[in-house]
Parts: structure tokens; sequence; C-alpha cells
């Protein structure tokens, strides 16, 4: 009797668990899932992942509850039932696993005068900035060179660079233009069109485009959207970054 | 031989002057580049439609985040994206699948904005799409293969992403990009359809030193928003590609925007061939309640004191339709279209906001209609047919608390935070709504069980159809609003409905599956009703044959 008893009462326990996980459920929906930051079921969102992570319920529930200062995760305290915050804090800890769901950058720190480098490296608001064609510490598309290989005597006019893996393509029925092989099997010819501020991935059946060495490109036409100073700061970032 | 190709190119090009009806085709996001989602088929019509029955379906085999594209139709082809970026080429009478294209993405990228496709545009002998990675892809229509790709943007930095159709105008396809909730600048991009060099880009703020740039205070115009999410419009007479930008950065506070914030929440008509700004209207000046502009813009030619005027419609989250002159922009009028707004008292005849009630700082404000909006990206449909504007409306509020927070490039940017809830005393509510486009005078209604987040098909067999989250793809008289014909398609309905013809038989063509992170939400608003089923499935509806005349 009292074995039944208490299996009842296990059961009404964790019948009642669910039920917060599930009342939490819709609370991360309604407040937490909205406009996109955190991923439904914690999945990757514009906020962090809360899925699969190791989180312990005093720190869910300090977060929902006071906010993070300077972010846009805000204080639930005054916008959500004490009830209701246990519920969302009880379903983030459900979706605890054994590691972050998706990879964080690491965070690093850069001497102030590489820092205006890096920003104009990857200047958002210059349609063609270095990182168009150049990945470096995981922002960036990796169309051309690496820049780690780079010879660091380069850094100082970067006018000059030198681009011998730069080819001309020669489609049929269209102009050449310059091109940086990115695939060729037997199958497809894939090459990036240097000739716009974004580089185009063309793609090609190996009949359909000739490919020669050497172009008439320069490194000179894209450094053009930097100024000489500017130009400095980002070979500053580039040294750093070795 | 180069000059024969050139005027191939350019014959193509003056075959996509639009219409504002479909006809046997479905040849643009918004139908025509008009945007009405009207189409002049009528052989389904209110006589009829209850012999509607099941023509094909097609599982798109897609499992993220439903179905929630315009299927685009071009001469009997059918051409469907789904949430991963995969693209189908489908027979319109058949379904059988011509070819299929899958875009690669990393699977450890983490998406921004959603893993969601709102379709392809078709033009130029190429069919375009924007990609969760934020790319622009060209394949080839006739084989499905990739012709060229482009990144429009390192989502890993901007956080955007594109999640909305493509333009096709004349020999360029034109893009938006998400990322109004996050610190960063929208724009729109024109690639040349046949190479995808840039032809231009427009940004959505001016920088320091342009015109209207003295209505981002400091450093603010880099991380303002406005982003360009869905797709615009085109008028060919005009020559003027319209488009809706979004909210502005950080959503919830402006304290450190303070000024008019343009172009955001604001029409932007520009000249497609160079991507210059003719004419902008800005409907919420400083926005701070998430009212993005970036919906249907609705090209139509209507009497208006006793004249025929080039109008625009704009039906917004804010619960008002905007009329506006799409030759010049100047604003004709706005009308509400929702019970429960009070974010403004009212819009004066001249286009001015009375009595704003704006989020503060550490105060908590109910604030009607909600940053979901009295209406959202699914679109509503104006008919010629009755001349009605059909919309999907929904009743809800949020508590909207404002706080200080710092731009982080890329990251979240949205200034506050707000809790969906009722209007006082009410329960949240949807229904279909039918308006006079002029006078806003609403002519019928017809509640949803729960909400209507599915697009709205109007055609001219004076029938209105759209689809609800329990599944149920249904068609309304035009004239009444009454229920004539549904069907359970067992998946939550969240895209949008078309119609077009092959070999003279009309077919209804309806995506379904639930998805998306408003989609999400329902559970919580409604725990009482069945969850919408997820899915990714195409269902395509005719008459039987013997029935057709």
């Amino acid at each position: 009797m009292r074995l039944v008893a208490f299996f009842l009462l296990t059961a009404a326990l964790a019948a009642a668990a669910d039920d917060k996980v599930a009342r939490g459920a819709e609370v991360y929906r309604a407040s937490c899932a909205v406009a996109y930051c955190h991923g439904p079921e914690g999945k990757p969102g514009r906020a962090p992942a809360l899925g699969g992570r190791s989180f312990q319920p005093e720190t869910v529930g300090r977060i929902v509850a006071m906010g993070i200062p300077n972010t846009s995760m805000p204080s639930f305290a005054a916008l959500l039932k004490p009830e209701d915050i246990q519920a969302v804090v009880a379903y983030v800890v459900s979706l605890n696993g054994s590691g972050p769901v998706g990879s964080k950058p690491p965070s690093s720190s850069l001497p102030a005068d590489a820092s205006r480098g890096r920003d104009l490296f990857f200047d958002a608001a210059r349609t063609g900035a270095c990182g168009s064609c150049h990945e470096l510490g995981g922002k960036g598309k990796l169309v051309s060179i690496a820049l780690q290989d780079l010879a660091a005597a380069h850094w100082n006019d970067l006018r000059q660079v030198p681009s011998p893996g730069v080819l001309t393509a020669q489609p049929a029925g269209e102009p050449p233009f310059p091109a940086v092989v990115a695939e060729k099997t037997a199958k497809l010819v894939r090459v990036y069109d240097l000739s716009s501020l974004l580089p185009v991935l063309r793609t090609f059946a190996p009949d359909e485009v000739t490919l020669s060495p050497g172009s008439s490109w320069s490194h000179a036409a894209p450094a053009a959207l930097y100024t000489d100073a500017e130009l400095t700061a980002i070979g500053k970032y580039l040294s750093w970054k070795k | 031989m180069r000059r024969i190709l050139a005027g191939l190119w350019v014959g193509q090009a003056i075959l996509l002057a639009a219409d504002f009806a479909t006809t046997a085709n479905w040849p643009s996001y918004g139908g025509t580049h008009s945007a009405l989602r009207y189409s002049s088929l009528d052989q389904i019509d209110t006589a009829n439609v209850h012999k509607l029955a099941p023509a094909w379906a097609f599982q798109t085999g897609d499992k993220e985040s439903g179905l929630q594209a315009t299927p685009i139709v071009v001469d009997g082809v059918m051409y469907l994206s789904s949430a991963s970026n995969w693209v189908f080429a489908l027979e319109g009478d058949t379904g059988r699948l011509l070819w299929e294209y899958r875009f690669p993405i990393a699977a450890s990228f983490e998406i921004p904005y959603g893993r969601q496709s709102r379709g392809v545009a078709v033009g130029n002998g190429r069919v375009f799409m924007g990609t969760a990675d934020n790319h622009m892809v060209a394949l080839d229509k006739k084989t499905g293969r990739e012709l060229w790709r482009v990144n429009v943007e390192d989502a890993r930095q901007c956080g955007c992403n594109i999640t909305g159709a493509p333009l096709v105008v004349k020999d360029m396809v034109i893009t938006g990009v998400t990322g109004g909730d996050s610190a960063h600048r929208g724009y729109l991009t024109a690639f040349d359809a046949r190479t995808g060099r840039l032809r231009w880009r427009f940004y959505t703020i001016p920088a320091p030193g342009e015109k209207g740039s003295e209505t981002w205070p400091g450093d603010s115009w880099r991380f303002g928003g406005g982003a360009t999410w869905m797709t615009g419009s085109y008028d060919p007479d005009l020559d003027l590609l319209y488009w809706g930008v979004g909210n502005a950065a950080a959503d919830l506070n402006a304290t450190h925007r303070r000024g008019d914030n343009l172009y955001t929440s604001s029409i932007v008509a520009l000249d497609p061939a160079t991507g210059t700004l003719k004419w902008h209207y800005q409907e919420v000046p400083q926005d701070v309640w998430d009212y993005d502009a970036t919906f249907e813009l609705i090209l139509a030619d209507l009497p208006l004191n006793g004249q025929t005027r080039k109008v625009l419609l704009h039906p917004t989250k804010t619960g008002y339709v905007w009329v506006i002159d799409r030759t010049n922009g100047r604003f004709l009028k706005a009308w509400r279209f929702a019970k429960h707004v009070n974010w403004v008292s009212g819009i004066t005849e001249d286009g001015k906001l009375l009595n704003r009630v704006e989020p503060e700082i550490g105060k908590t404000k109910l604030v009607c209609p909600s940053a979901i909006g009295a209406k959202n990206w699914n679109q509503g449909a104006f008919s010629l047919r009755t001349g009605l504007l059909y919309l999907p409306v929904q009743e809800i509020c949020n508590d909207v608390t404002a706080r200080e927070e710092e731009a982080s490039e890329g990251k979240p940017f949205i200034g506050g935070s707000w809790v969906m809830k009722p209007a006082p005393g009410e329960k949240i509510e949807g229904y279909i709504a039918a308006y006079d486009p002029v006078t806003g005078e609403r002519k019928w209604t017809t509640p949803a069980t729960t909400w209507i987040l599915a697009s709205i098909l109007a055609t001219a067999g004076e029938l209105v159809f759209t689809g609800d989250p329990e599944g149920f793809f249904f068609a309304l008289d035009a004239r009444t609003g009454k229920r004539l014909w549904s069907f359970q398609t067992g998946g939550g309905h969240r895209g949008s409905s078309v119609t077009y013809s092959v070999n003279g038989r009309q077919f209804i063509a309806t995506p379904t599956g639930w998805g998306s992170i408003v989609g999400t939400i329902h559970p919580a608003f409604w725990p009482d009703r069945p969850a919408p089923r997820d899915g990714s499935a195409l269902m395509v509806f005719a008459l039987p044959r013997e029935e057709r005349q």
C-alpha cells in the first residue's frame, strides 16, 4: 500500500516536473524565441544556442531574471510571473546535453593600432572590402590566398601584392575575365570572377571555358577602395595576425 | 555572334514587362511584379469549387522549418524552393520531378534568421535563390545546374541572410537581406542575371554626408537596421522599383538614434538601372516598435477623389494600410484594418502620427499591435474582380520595455523586450477580412480557428484561398467570406498558394508544413488546440477532368 502511494507520489512529481517543462516551453516560445533570438528547442539563433549545454538552474534563473547588461538579453523579472520564470528555467535546463550546440568564436584582444586596420579590413560600409575575398580569424570569405602565407614584405604596400594565381577565363560567347580557380574536375570548372567588387563563383562545363595563365588584373584594383593611411592600418593588422 | 547573343538577352528582358493579374503562369513572387496575388483564371469558381480535388502532391523531403515558399510557374513548369535551399522543377500538370538542386550549407553554420526560403525568382533563362548563408545563386532553368553564386555579405559578420524571394527586373536579379534586429545596416543588391556581377547596392541608411544622414546622430547609422527581408514590386511603365524597408535598430530603444532614421520603416522607389533613389515615403519616423515596413507593395490603379490614381497599397504590422501615389511617393491616406491599435491614436490627413505610445527604459507598456504585427509577412491579395483587398489579420498586443544596449556588429540589437499578450479583456484572435482598398470599409470577416499565417490568393472565379495552422486549406466566396470548400492537407499552412493553368486546366497549389519562429509561438497562444503539424509538401488541386467545360 505504502509502495503504491510512493509510486503515485513519484509519478505525480514527475508529471508536475513535465508540466513545468511543458509550460516552460510555452513561455520560451512566446518570450525567448521571438525575434529570432534563441532558436526553437534551444537551436542556434542569433543569440547563443541554449541546447546541449550544461547549465545550472541557478545560472539560468539569474540571467533570465536579471538579464545581461549591455546585450540584447533583457531582464524578465518584471515581465514574467515568477512561476513562469521557474518554468522557463526548467525548460532550458531540460535542453542540457554534452556540449554546446555550434561553436563560439574565440575572443581576442587586439593592439589599438591594428584594431582600426581590422575594422577597415571587414568594413561593412565598403562593398568589396578585403573580407570579400580574404578570410581571417573566422570572418570573411576565402577566395584568394591565405593571408598567413603572404610575405611580410608586402604588408607595407597592399597595392603591389603579386597575384600569380589569377588567370584569364574565356567563356564561350562572353568577354574574358580575371579568375581564380576554385575547383577543376573532369565534369566542371569553377572559377571566381574577380571583375566585380564581390567575387562571383562561376560554374562551367569544361568545354564552356578556356583558362590561360596570367591576367591584367592587379591587387591595386580592390586596394583602390582604401586611402594610403587606411592601407597602412590594414598592414598593421596583418602583421599582428601573423 | 556576340551581338546576336546580346540582342537575345534584351529580347528576353522585354518579355518580363509586368501586368496586374496573372494568367496561365505565376511568374513572380507576388504573382506579377504588381504583387496583387490575383489571377484572372476562372475555370474554378464559386459554383464548382466544391468539386475541387487533389491532382498531385510533392514531398520535398526537407525536414526543416516547414514550407514557406511561393511556387513560381512558367510555361507549365513549377519552380519550388524548400527551407534548406533545395530547389525543385516540377511538371505543373503531373508533378513529375524534372530536376533538383541542393545548395550546400555547412552543418556548423549558425543561421541568423532561421532556415527558411520564401521562394525563387525565374527569368533570363535562370532560376535565382537567396540562401540561408547569404548567397545569391543562379541555376540553369532547364537543367538545374548551378551557373553562379555570389556571397552578398559574410553572414558570420553581418548576422544577416536571405529568406525572401528575389525579384528579376530586366536583366538583373535583385535581393534584400534580413538583419533588422541585429547591429547591421541594410541594403538592396542588384546582380547581373547572366554573370552574377554586382550592378549596384543601395544602402537603406545613408552614410555620413549623404542626403538623409542628418537623421542619424553619431555612429548610429552603422548599425541602424533597415532590413529588406521581403520582396519588392516593379512598375514597368514608370520604370520604378519599389521596396519596403524594415524597422530601425535597436528595435525598441531610440536613445542613440534620435531623428527620423531614414530610410527605415519606409517605402523606397529606385531607378532599377542604377539603384538611385527616386523617392521615399517614411511611414514610421523613428520606429521604436519593430514595425517593419517590408511587406507586400501592391500596385493598383484606383479611383480616388474622382480620378484614377496609380497607387501602392501597403498593409503593415502597424494595423494600417498606407495608400501612396506610386508615381511620386505622396501620401494619399492611411486606414486602419486591425481592431486593437494603440501605438498611435490616429494618422492625420497628411500622414502625421498622433500621440505615439513609445517604449521607455525601465517601464513596461502595453502596445497594440505587437511586434508580430497585425499582419506579418504572409501576404494579402487584391482582386480586380471584386475590387477588394483581402488580409490575414491577427489581434495580438505586447508588453514592451526598452533598455540600454550596446551595438556589436552582427549581434542582436533589440534594445528591450516584449511579451506577447491579448488586448485587455480579449483573446488573441485571427481572421481573414475583406476591405475596400480606398475607404478601408470592412466588407466581411471570416474568423480563423486560431490565426492565419499563410498568404491569401484571390482569383477571377470570385474565390479567395488560404490555409490554417491546423492543416485545412480552404476557399471562401470572395464577395461574402462564406467557406465553400476545404481540404485537410495534413500539415500546417505557413506558405503562399498560387494558381496557374497547363493545357487549359486550372490548378491551385499550396505549400504545407508548419515552421518558422513566429510559428513556434503558436502552442503558447492556443495551448488547448492541436499543435500545427510540421512537414514540407506541396498539394495541388484541380477540378476532375469531366467537370471542366
